[in-house]
């Protein structure tokens, strides 16, 4: 395969993550993983000699047994290890890849190294650990530079196990708004005083859960909470932005486009007058700056979609003021 | 949804009563013993103001603003975010020293109060319905003759009508003398009576509507509890 179609293979499948709910770049990573595996074992594994399980070992190892088959240059990488951790730069003059990553960066797509995932995957498939992969942003006039480091893999992608839906290593099923909508009006009907504080203490309580089961592999809680909303945007449930993030007095304002909450709330009439209707976004965004700034936290939603408003507002503030 | 904006309090039970809800400028009159629920019934018809974008302005009369605050917190809204906004004001008319710009002191005359009522007002965020709330303007008649207590009543609750914001104000029965109640009753659009209900052992909280001017509502009494979370709870909800 020629070098543009190869490109335009790997921008179709990036494309394709994008579409996926719960895809992004986390998808891109498995599709590599794959492959790599099958080149290795194909192609490598009988030939592949390392001085030792050491992650530096493991990864000189890797581009000398490519480099000898053929499948790269070795004079294109440096690499040097920090701790358990391995640093690689890798020149982009020539490299394979070059036109994929630089048009999926402009076009927004999930993006990640084809190259450095191979020192991923070996590190963690040959030492018996699992290693993550950090990528510096890609700059023309640079070289790519990127750190393996120890860490689990986010348990986040919705996969099929069995006959089985998985979201985060959980059970889970896929209901249309229709079909939530008849639940939530249900429980209106029967228990309108109980409606607001259902969607929101759900919600408020299962994300708590969440939060503790991603904050390790973050630098810090704002990276968590962008996480986390991102993968609420992912599960195309509403987009979420930070419009404002004041770790000193523990205040943010997020505004959110497209609201499923508000949707079901006019398609099911589910007040007597139009009112804000996000009880369930109110509670994941107390939940995550409950955790993030370890203060009991409170959301108000001052905008809604519910009211023909261009997004809903949510303002976050502690409890106590 | 309809099309023409109506009022409602937020508490389901009472929303079924008045059928298709308050015209903005219809006036409320909750009376009821002390401990009844008013002040309960009135955060959350706040939480409801807030959350259909009305604004809001509580006149504090029985507790302070802070107290007040507080109140709405329990009953899941925090007032800071809509004070900020311009969209919530309390008014303290219980501090015995001036505490702000909106205070009232209970030796100052009715027209005092009048004047700053009407100033809260004309400063509120346009664009937006108002509703007010007073705890309990049975308060503010203490010690004052019968004359200018109706007189007061009257000229301030044509203004509100005027200005088409919903007014509910508390009552509370043992401040007021029946006879005022009578008098007051018909300046009112909506009135609801509270009560204990049941035994003297056993008592249950209950309500009613008094009045309600269109003469479309449903009279019947509803029982009701108080959740230290949601507020009042009408019973008949419970059972459906």
């Amino acid at each position: 395969m020629d070098r543009s179609s190869l490109n335009n293979l790997l921008l179709g499948l990036s494309r394709l993550a994008d579409d996926v709910p719960m895809g992004g770049k986390n998808y891109v990573e498995i599709a590599w993983d794959y492959y790599i595996e099958r080149a290795f074992n194909m192609n490598i594994k009988d030939k592949f000699k390392p001085a030792s399980n050491n992650a530096l070992d493991l990864c000189n190892a890797w581009i000398e047994t490519m480099d000898k088959e053929g499948l790269l240059d070795k004079n294109n990488y440096q690499l040097s290890n920090r701790g358990e951790s391995v640093d690689i730069q890798v020149d982009k003059q020539n490299c394979t890849y070059y036109e994929y990553c630089s048009t999926a960066k402009e076009e927004g797509l999930p993006l990640t190294c084809p190259r450095m995932l191979g020192f991923r995957w070996i590190v963690t498939n040959q030492g018996g650990r699992q290693y993550q992969l950090e990528i510096e942003d890609f700059v023309d006039a640079k070289p790519c530079s990127g750190t393996i480091y120890p860490g689990e893999r986010i348990k986040q992608i919705l996969c099929r196990d069995g006959d089985n839906l998985c979201v985060a290593g959980e059970r889970a099923i896929v209901l249309s708004t229709h079909a939530f909508g008849i639940l939530v009006k249900t429980i209106y009907d029967y228990a309108p005083h109980l409606l607001d504080r259902v969607l929101y203490e759900s919600t408020y309580y299962s994300s708590l859960v969440e939060y503790e089961k991603v904050k390790s592999y973050f630098n810090n809680p704002r990276e968590t909470v962008e996480h986390l909303l991102n993968v609420v945007q992912r599960l195309g449930n509403i987009r979420y932005e930070i419009a404002e993030f004041d770790n000193l007095n523990k205040r943010a304002v997020i505004k959110a486009y497209g609201s499923y909450m508000a949707e079901i709330f006019v398609n099911n009439e589910l007040s007597t007058s139009p009112k804000t209707s996000c009880a369930s976004g109110r509670g994941r965004l107390a939940a995550y700056f409950t955790k993030a700034w370890d203060e009991d936290m409170v959301c108000e939603e001052m905008k809604c979609e519910a009211f023909g408003d261009d997004y809903c507002e949510f303002i976050l503030l502690p409890k106590y003021l | 949804m309809r099309n023409e904006k109506m009022g409602f309090f937020g508490i389901h039970g009472i929303d079924c009563m008045i059928g298709t809800g308050l015209s903005y400028g219809s006036q409320i009159m909750i009376k009821g013993t002390s401990g009844v629920g008013k002040s309960v019934l009135a955060s959350q018809f706040v939480k409801e103001t807030l959350a259909c974008r009305d604004n809001c302005i509580y006149i504090c009369c029985d507790q302070s603003p802070g107290e007040m605050r507080e109140s709405l917190k329990q009953y899941g809204v925090h007032p800071l975010p809509y004070e900020e906004r311009g969209r919530l004001v309390f008014v303290d008319a219980y501090s015995l020293e001036p505490t702000g710009k909106n205070y009232f002191s209970s030796e100052d005359g009715l027209e005092k109060y009048l004047a700053l009522e009407k100033e809260v007002i004309d400063h509120m965020v346009n664009g937006s319905s108002t509703r007010i709330v007073v705890d309990s303007l049975s308060t503010l008649f203490l010690g004052r003759d019968n004359q200018e207590i109706m007189e007061f009543h009257r000229y301030r609750l044509k203004l509100l009508k005027r200005a088409g914001i919903i007014a509910m104000d508390l009552m509370v029965d043992e401040v007021m003398e029946e006879s005022m109640f009578k008098l007051s009753a018909h300046l009112y659009d909506v009135i609801i009576n509270m009560y204990y209900a049941g035994s003297t052992e056993r008592p249950i909280r209950a309500l009613h509507m008094g009045k309600m001017k269109s003469g479309k509502f449903d009279s019947s009494q509803l029982f009701y509890t108080i959740d230290p979370n949601i507020g009042l709870i009408i019973m008949q909800n419970l059972a459906s």
